[in-house]
């Protein structure tokens, strides 16, 4: 067993997410690992020991935990057969099968890992240059580059059944995030008289105020816990918790996946709260487990319990790095440095005066530039910046953990998709959405405002405009000059510097993840003209993994901009298509559940031994005996076929027989009541599209068959005959009568 | 696609529940050269802008219409039954 002492556990306190009553077992790579309800998959693993979680795409590079919030690739893996699972927010269960990806034989050991040293024999777009010529080599390569290259694999034998269901709902106001934004957003919507569904994907409600502790913390959480309980007794706000808002679509239509449903939810506004993600920084070696996002830290240790290591180095480009490394110290973790990319010691800074004040070494203008290790991290140099760029004077220091936080990014990918421009924002150092449509409003840090207060005012703001919007009413004011000067505040003291990306020879300063891609990649494929994001996403893939940029965008933009001459204020996102977070083909798919129509002479068919067979909608009789049996009855005696399963059309009206000679190929005006006639139906061009008998059963009225399963199709194209020129007769569609059939042969007169 | 139509009869609907008809063109006389019917039947004008164009409400009342719409923005500025389209 995995390090079934679980030594790695803090002692329980209030953030926690876990259940230490609760004893879950699984299974990670055939050795049964111990965890708590409450834990996902990589807390557990974490606990129990587990440091690598997944190997790189490309190089085979071994990964550690990022993000902890399901926004990176670093800890994909199978799960009960299912592929690309994400590991840091999938609860565990009780009995289920994990196992790693792309490695063998284990993570530990992954004999592919050998790639990483041929790194420089396959440069960025090495396979449209390399391994073409002789013709026949890359029939050789392709299939041996596409095995090593990847992610999970599918096991065709144990697909399992497709439980999705679909579900169409409407609502006058959509929230999604359930932060504190969001949930202030819903509430004052649903308090303005609107029908409001909040979206939020995490386990509860409360967004980041679930896994920040201390002072903040405490006052976050209690905000948080007014606000969600208020939403659960407010009426007409229904929440939808674990759900996935992956797609803002035409229309302000939603898609969004919860567990094994899609629902396509319609609202006539949509609050966006969607919050922001934290960005890795780009020093050499950062992919080395034992780096982590500084809020990945802040979730291991508040909401799981886990003490990640026993050293840690913080480098961090805002105020967040200090609130994380108060958390790490909290939770028994020595701190090696703080080290801060912007100049001076932010004395307004509560938690960094703290900091100093406990002893802990606190550098401003400062970056990191290289994490020492193999296979995890054992050290961290830091460089002093002068005039924005490194130096030579450097310091290193002894750490197994190394907190970055490079900023963040605002979660707007909805809003890209709807149609926001994003622009760089040099106070903030971020890029931050532009105006929404009418029908769209945005609340919270997904506006590139980190702070608790405005966040709350704005989804306040949003939510009441967004209920006016729906109504039809008019939009209050009340409140925007305390949120314009709130706002105001926060931008007068909000502060962040990233630090520059040196290129040093040999440097593995990853930008994307996902697709290994480097800074030196990025920097080579500007060189050979990929200078616009469009054209560089396509060359290098970065942006195009499984995070879908939540964690390169912004540094691609930003160094293509740089390498390329341009200013930041220059650059520019790539273009935003769902889904926003990765969602398997089974959920858009949906469950198929089709009725089997039968006709009126089913059993009859059964009792006679008939064989049945599956046309469309419809399960009829396929044949008596062989072919030859069927053919000779026919000849020799009598045949019945039933002819439940064809379309039966009733046309009748002044026009009926003008209508029947434009559509068919031949006359029906000429044929005499009471007779039948077989005819041909096409398409203007020519084009057959259906054919069967028509019978004339009065001067203005014509029945009329079509072939099992085209009815539909055939009364659409009689109206839109109809509809399109002069003849104009009336098409009453009756229902035919039941059970019809046709009888042929010698033997036909005597049924 | 996922804009929505307002159905005369039915009232506003999201797209996946119409047919599109194509746009509305013009059947030559039988009488017309080889090169008119050629036209109308392979030819069209695909605009990138406003189209009358044909819709068909296959999941509701099942009846043709006409509408205007825009086909770069997807916005309907009409719609209407085809007899008070004719005029």
């Amino acid at each position: 067993m995995l390090g079934s002492s679980q030594t790695d556990r803090l002692p329980p306190n209030t953030t926690q997410a876990i259940d230490r009553a609760g004893a879950v077992e699984f299974e990670f790579d055939g050795k049964p690992v111990r965890a708590y309800l409450g834990d996902t998959i990589a807390s557990a693993l974490y606990a129990s020991g587990v440091r690598i979680f997944s190997r790189s795409f490309k190089y085979h590079r071994p990964r550690g935990l990022l993000c902890v919030a399901g926004r990176c690739p670093n800890c994909l893996m199978q799960v009960d057969g299912v592929p690309n699972v994400r590991a840091c927010i999938e609860p565990v269960r009780d009995g289920m099968v994990v196992r790693h990806q792309n490695a063998w034989p284990s993570l530990e050991r992954d004999f592919l890992s050998v790639i990483d040293r041929f790194h420089r024999l396959l440069p960025v777009g090495f396979y449209y240059k390399a391994f073409h010529r002789p013709k026949l080599l890359w029939r050789v390569a392709e299939p041996l580059i596409r095995r090593a290259a990847g992610l999970g694999s599918i096991d065709i034998d144990s697909v399992p059944e497709n439980r999705h269901a679909h579900e169409n709902r409407h609502t006058e106001v959509a929230v999604v995030g359930g932060g504190p934004a969001g949930m202030s957003a819903a509430l004052a919507a649903s308090a303005a008289g609107a029908r409001v569904v909040l979206i939020d994907d995490q386990p509860a409600l409360g967004g980041h105020l679930r896994y920040i502790a201390g002072t903040l913390g405490s006052d976050g959480r209690e905000a948080a816990g007014g606000l969600a309980n208020a939403v659960d007794s407010a009426k007409g706000v229904e929440v939808l918790s674990g759900a996935t808002a992956f797609g803002l679509y035409e229309g302000n239509l939603l898609g969004v996946v919860q567990a094994d449903r899609m629902v396509k939810l319609r609202a006539k506004t949509i609050v966006v709260a969607t919050g922001a993600h934290e960005l890795p920084l780009a020093f050499d070696r950062n992919d080395l487990p034992g780096v982590m996002l500084s809020t990945g830290f802040q979730r291991l240790v508040n909401l799981y319990g886990v003490k990640p290591g026993s050293t840690a180095l913080v480098a961090t480009t805002n105020d967040q790095g200090y609130y994380a490394a108060l958390d790490l110290l909290d939770a028994g973790v020595r701190l090696a440095a703080v080290a801060d990319s912007r100049p001076g010691f932010p004395e307004e800074l509560a938690a960094a005066v703290e900091l100093r004040a406990l002893g802990v070494l606190v550098l401003p203008s400062h970056a990191l530039i290289r994490a020492e290790g193999a296979r995890k991290v054992w050290g961290a140099a830091v460089s002093r910046l002068v005039g924005g760029r490194t130096t030579t004077e450097q310091r290193e220091f002894d750490c197994d953990l190394i907190a970055v936080s490079g900023g963040f990014q605002p979660a707007d990918a909805l809003l890209r998709q709807a149609g926001v421009r994003s622009s760089y924002d040099a106070t903030l150092d971020e890029f931050v959405p532009g105006e929404p449509p009418a029908t769209v409003k945005v609340a919270g840090e997904v506006t590139g405002v980190h702070d608790l207060r405005t966040s709350m005012l704005q989804g306040r703001a949003a939510g009441a405009e967004a209920a006016a919007v729906s109504r039809g009413t008019a939009i209050p004011g009340t409140g925007a000059a305390e949120l314009q000067a709130a706002e105001a505040t926060y931008r007068s003291r909000a502060r962040a510097v990233s630090p520059p990306v040196d290129l040093q020879q040999g440097a593995k300063q990853f930008v994307c993840f996902c697709e290994d891609v480097t800074a030196r990649d990025i920097s080579d494929a500007v060189q050979e003209g990929f200078d616009d994001i469009q054209t560089l996403k396509r060359y290098t893939t970065a942006t195009m993994g499984p995070c879908q940029g939540k964690m390169c965008l912004n540094r691609l933009a930003a160094l293509c901009a740089e390498y390329a001459g341009r200013g930041i204020d220059e650059a520019e996102l790539t273009t935003a298509r769902p889904p926003v977070q990765p969602v398997t083909l089974g959920a858009l798919a949906g469950s198929s559940h089709m009725p089997i129509k039968r006709t009126a002479m089913h059993h009859k068919h059964l009792q006679r031994g008939a064989t049945m067979v599956d046309l469309g909608p419809w399960r009829r009789a396929h044949r008596y005996g062989s072919p030859l049996d069927e053919t000779l009855a026919v000849r020799q005696r009598v045949g019945i076929i039933d002819v439940s399963t064809l379309g039966k059309l009733d046309v009748s009206g002044r026009d009926a027989g003008a209508l029947m000679d434009k559509v068919y190929t031949h006359h029906f005006s000429n044929l005499r009541p009471g007779r039948i006639r077989y005819g041909v139906l096409c398409t203007d061009s020519g084009t057959i599209l259906d054919d069967g008998t028509v019978t004339r059963m009065a001067d203005d009225r014509y029945f009329v068959t079509t072939t099992t399963g085209n009815v539909e199709l055939i009364e659409e194209w009689f109206k839109w005959w109809r509809a399109g020129t002069v003849c104009a007769p009336t098409l009453p569609m009756s229902p035919p009568p039941s059970p019809p059939s046709t009888w042929q042969g010698p033997g036909r007169a005597r049924p | 696609m996922a804009f929505l139509l307002t159905c005369p009869n039915c009232g506003e609907r999201g797209v996946h529940e119409f047919r599109f008809g194509g746009e509305v063109t013009a059947r030559p006389a039988p009488s017309a050269s080889n090169d008119e019917h050629a036209r109308y039947f392979y030819l069209r004008r695909n605009v990138a802008g406003e189209q009358r164009e044909w819709w068909y409400h296959t999941f509701g009342c099942r009846k043709w219409l006409l509408a205007v719409r825009d086909t770069v923005t997807n916005q309907v500025r009409q719609i209407s039954w085809p007899e008070e389209a004719h005029g």
